[in-house]
């Protein structure tokens, strides 16, 4: 794999607003159809999987409870995990920002002498922008999940947070993997035939690899082991045949005991694919032992802060009980509408809409993704751990709210200050009913004019039910 | 049972036929209606934008005008705007830092029920449409996810002679109003609104589509409208109020 | 290299624990449940408790791995000579554990070249044969550990994994895997532990799965009754 590919677009957000990404994603038929198809597949799958289990809805209360627990205690949970994995025989890093993690990572490469870095799929490094951190350095970095290798070579950026190529349709990959055979074969569109390339294409770069990267989706304290879940095999591979093995983990990622991580795993593939488990739930302990046929020499765990700490006890804390299930993506009316890469980052959906704001803070433009819902509640009741997406939702709209410009902030007033006493709110209802014209009532509300944009014009009825009431009552 | 009635700022301006109906199938069910004075809005679209003070200022005049009804319930026929009053408003008065509002708010919550919910409860008399129609019910989403009503309003529709309800595939998906969000994201809304009233151009031609959020109806009927669909919608009030004996 | 600890662990955690000072805000919307007095365990009517055996090999079946039910003691030569053909396996890799020392011997007799797991012979082996630990009745899973095993990669490399398990060690759900790996008398986990469920699969593509995309194209279970 050339060091030429173009790193994934991490700026999407920058100079674009959510309207305009929208806009263009609903212009873009062949991406809803993609979408469209998959989001049904995946929320019928969970239904099905979870309708399988003894009060599905009482184990996820539990869950949520359980990520509670273990967040309001994160500081001793994370000081019992570092100590367990440095008993273990492996490293530490604690990484403030994504800059310092890709540092470590970096300088791990460079000392061993690396060439080339083979990754699993880590949500996390897409965040850090880590690829492109390696190829500066001159390291080369292959994406081995099959979607993740796809939008590699295509310089996208992940439109699902389980099911990064999910916007592409065969023919699209077809397209996008087609340059990678280089013996001048001509590939076809069936999944298992581009499935079977890949596998012909990575297997070579695996066992080539000095380096493998993968995210985590859990560390467990107790003993200080990770746990990644996947279904190809390329995290396994990932961390068992290249001689190093660095995992980055957000530092939210964690639980306590085994029996916290039984359950969070027993709902993790159900309600993500909607599988009973995922083909490979591989936890790992420490490096290769003494006697071992194989599995890396060094295991490094880079816990990462990234802009999680701003976040820890805040009003939107909760966020951080994210298992990265990606069921909410698949319940979201709007995100079935648009894809992931309207949401202009790395996390799409509603816990993007959430996230991004939260963790991409630097762009001015992502404070507005708290609008990138109808607060419909879908994602809440597929959520694994019971995430109020809905209430972090609208928490965002307050911080928003709370720097809005003057004019903004004076139409509400001048609302609130109308609607708010029963004489004003029946002159102005009275105004527009006489009028048969909305301009005097909603004309306050910012940008509500922009409801004729493909609908017609809803006009008030000729008087209103209150006054019907009172005049029947005298 | 007397049942004191939140008209609603929609119902009130756009849909005053539907507060008629309301009244109607309430006193069919042996309620003694009243409409508490001074009520306004329930603030929700200044909330659902962030701007907490204005939404309380509103929904604080709403909440003292429904306090000082002791009728045994309040009723409000529309579910966002019941979930607006039992779910957000406890939670509203805490975030601006009203704990005395947010006190009396968790009072009121207590006996406010949704239409459909309390219709439920009732002894209605037998129901039967003037001629045969199919109806679609659209949940909406605050009814259904927040209030957690359901079976209701299905029930409500099944036990009308003469109205055959379909199933709908997307009856339960949001149609894209969202409040505000309706006029922020215009085309995401309208893509919204367009996959719904697809479904059911595919499964149920011809069939009124009925729900029990004027707002929700609103959205769908515009943009039906805009695009020549000559789909029917009507409130689920007025449907059971025409089938009254 | 000894374990190494960088970046600023006190700075980090001091932080998280200001940061937690106050506690964690309630949500008055949508409140959080009660504290769990134990943290409880997910049941499937995919399993039937009093059949342990019948569940694991229904769904397995279902994960799409081939098991075959064995009354005797041992695989039958015939299902290793199958194996061979269907395959076409001329080289085999095996792990340490007995069960599968056993098989490969089979296997030799069938002029199949069967070596000690390595990555390099695993990575040119067209089987890798091996035991587990543990089946998980509920899920049709099967437990890999390196502590059993000696090694990751038997189950990993070739594109067919043949697991000889006798069904003694079949075990209701990941529970009883996973949760005593937390007791105090466990010791410390293996440095691999993997739950394997079905060969290895994608659904990348139009989520239209492709079996084998990584690691095996198939999973077979010799599943010995008898023990």
């Amino acid at each position: 794999m050339s060091t030429t590919t173009p790193p994934p677009a991490h700026h999407l957000l920058e100079g674009t607003t959510l309207r305009e990404r929208t806009r263009d994603a609903t212009t873009d038929l062949r991406l809803r159809a993609s979408i469209g198809k998959a989001v049904v597949r995946f929320s019928n799958g969970r239904v099905e999987a979870l309708s399988h289990l003894e009060d599905p809805t009482a184990l996820r209360a539990a869950a949520r409870r359980v990520r509670h627990d273990v967040l309001a205690r994160l500081p001793a949970v994370l000081d019992r995990f570092a100590d367990n994995v440095i008993a273990n025989g492996g490293h530490v890093h604690w990484a403030r920002d994504g800059d310092d993690a890709n540092a470590y990572i970096a300088a791990v490469a460079a000392r061993i002498g690396a060439r080339s870095v083979v990754k699993g799929k880590s949500m996390a490094s897409e965040e850090t922008a880590l690829n492109e951190a390696l190829q500066a350095a001159g390291t080369s970095v292959v994406e081995t999940d099959l979607g993740e290798w796809i939008i590699q070579l295509a310089g996208q950026t992940p439109s699902h947070i389980i099911a990064p190529a999910v916007h592409l349709d065969r023919f699209q990959v077809r397209d996008i993997l087609q340059p990678e055979a280089t013996d001048g074969r001509v590939l076809g569109t069936e999944p298992e035939e581009l499935a079977a390339f890949a596998r012909e294409q990575l297997r070579a770069r695996f066992l080539a690899a000095d380096l493998g990267v993968t995210g985590c989706n859990l560390g467990i304290a107790e003993t200080g082991s990770i746990l990644l879940v996947e279904n190809e095999g390329n995290g396994r591979l990932s961390t068992t045949v290249p001689r190093v093995h660095v995992a980055i983990m957000g530092m939210e990622r964690l639980v306590d005991t085994w029996e916290q991580a039984d359950l969070l795993v027993n709902l993790l593939a159900r309600s993500g694919t909607g599988q009973h488990l995922s083909t490979y739930t591989n936890i790992i302990t420490g490096p290769r032992r003494a006697g071992e046929a194989d599995g890396p020499d060094e295991l490094h765990v880079v816990i990462l802060d990234n802009g999680r700490s701003d976040v820890l006890g805040s009003d939107l804390h909760e966020s951080l009980a994210c298992i990265r299930c990606g069921a909410c993506l698949n319940v979201c009316p709007v995100y079935r509408q648009v894809g992931g890469h309207a949401y202009g980052w790395v996390y799409s959906g509603p816990i993007g809409a959430v996230l991004t704001p939260l963790l991409a803070g630097q762009h001015d433009e992502a404070a507005e993704l708290g609008n990138a819902s109808t607060l419909c509640g879908a994602c809440m009741d597929a959520c694994p751990v019971m995430i109020p997406l809905q209430d972090l939702l609208l928490s965002l709209r307050r911080r928003k709210a709370a720097d809005a410009g003057v004019a903004e902030r004076a139409a509400w007033r001048a609302w609130s200050a109308t609607w708010g006493r029963p004489r004003t709110y029946r002159a102005s209802l009275k105004a527009a009913t006489t009028g048969r014209s909305l301009t005097g009532v909603l004309g306050g509300f910012p940008g509500a004019a922009r409801w004729t944009e493909g609908r017609t014009t809803p006009v008030p009825a000729t008087r209103t039910f209150t006054e019907r009431w009172n005049h029947a009552e005298r | 049972m007397r049942a004191a009635l939140f008209v609603t700022c929609m119902v009130d301006l756009f849909a005053p036929e539907v507060g008629d109906a309301t009244v109607a199938v309430l006193r069919a069910g042996g309620c003694d209606v009243t409409v508490p004075r001074g009520q306004v809005c329930c603030g929700q679209p200044a909330w659902n934008s962030g701007f907490a003070d204005d939404a309380a200022a509103v929904a604080r005049t709403s909440l003292a005008a429904l306090s000082a009804d002791d009728a045994e319930v309040i009723v409000v026929p529309a579910g966002s705007c019941a979930t607006m009053i039992r779910v957000f408003w406890p939670e509203l008065f805490e975030v601006v830092g009203d704990h005395e509002a947010a006190a009396q708010a968790r009072a009121l919550a207590g006996r406010t029920r949704e239409l459909t919910e309390l219709l439920a409860t009732l002894p209605m008399p037998p129901l039967a449409a003037t001629e045969a129609m199919s109806v679609a019910y659209h949940h909406s989403c605050h009814m259904l996810r927040e209030l957690r009503v359901e079976q209701q309003p299905e029930q409500l529709l099944d036990a009308v002679g003469g109205i055959e309800r379909v199933d709908w595939s997307a009856g339960q998906r949001c149609c894209g109003f969202g409040g505000l969000f309706s006029c922020k994201l215009p085309e995401t809304s309208v893509a919204m609104a367009d996959d719904k009233l697809g479904t059911l151009a595919e499964e149920a031609p011809g069939a009124i589509l009925v729900g029990a959020d004027t707002s929700c109806l609103m959205q769908m009927r515009t943009r039906a409208e805009h695009e020549g669909n000559p789909i029917v919608t009507r409130h689920i009030a007025e449907v059971l109020a025409a089938a009254l004996p | 290299m000894t374990p190494l600890e960088t970046g600023d662990r006190a700075a980090f955690l001091t932080r998280l624990r200001h940061r937690l000072a106050d506690g964690v805000p309630a949500n008055t919307a949508h409140p959080m449940g009660p504290g769990l007095a134990t943290v409880p365990v997910a049941v499937s009517d995919l399993l039937a408790p009093d059949d342990l055996i019948m569940s694991f090999v229904s769904n397995a079946r279902a994960a799409r791995v081939v098991v075959h039910e064995i009354s005797g003691h041992a695989v039958p030569d015939a299902l290793i000579a199958d194996i061979v053909s269907r395959h076409r396996v001329r080289r085999a890799v095996v792990t340490t554990e007995p069960d599968a020392q056993a098989a490969a011997a089979q296997f030799v007799a069938q002029g199949v070249e069967v070596s000690a797991l390595t990555l390099a012979t695993a990575a040119d082996a067209d089987l890798g044969i091996t035991s587990a630990t543990h089946a998980l009745a509920t899920t049709g899973t099967l437990v890999m550990s390196t502590d059993a095993a000696g090694g990751r990669s038997a189950s990993l490399l070739p594109p067919v994994h043949l697991c000889v398990i006798p069904a003694s060690r079949i075990v209701a759900s990941s529970a009883d895997v996973l949760r005593r790996l937390g007791s105090p008398d466990a010791g410390r986990p293996p440095s691999n532990l993997v739950l394997i469920t079905g060969p290895s699969r994608s659904g990348d593509i139009e989520q239209i799965i492709a079996l084998g995309v990584h690691g095996p194209i198939a999973v077979e279970v010799a599943l010995l009754l008898s023990r």
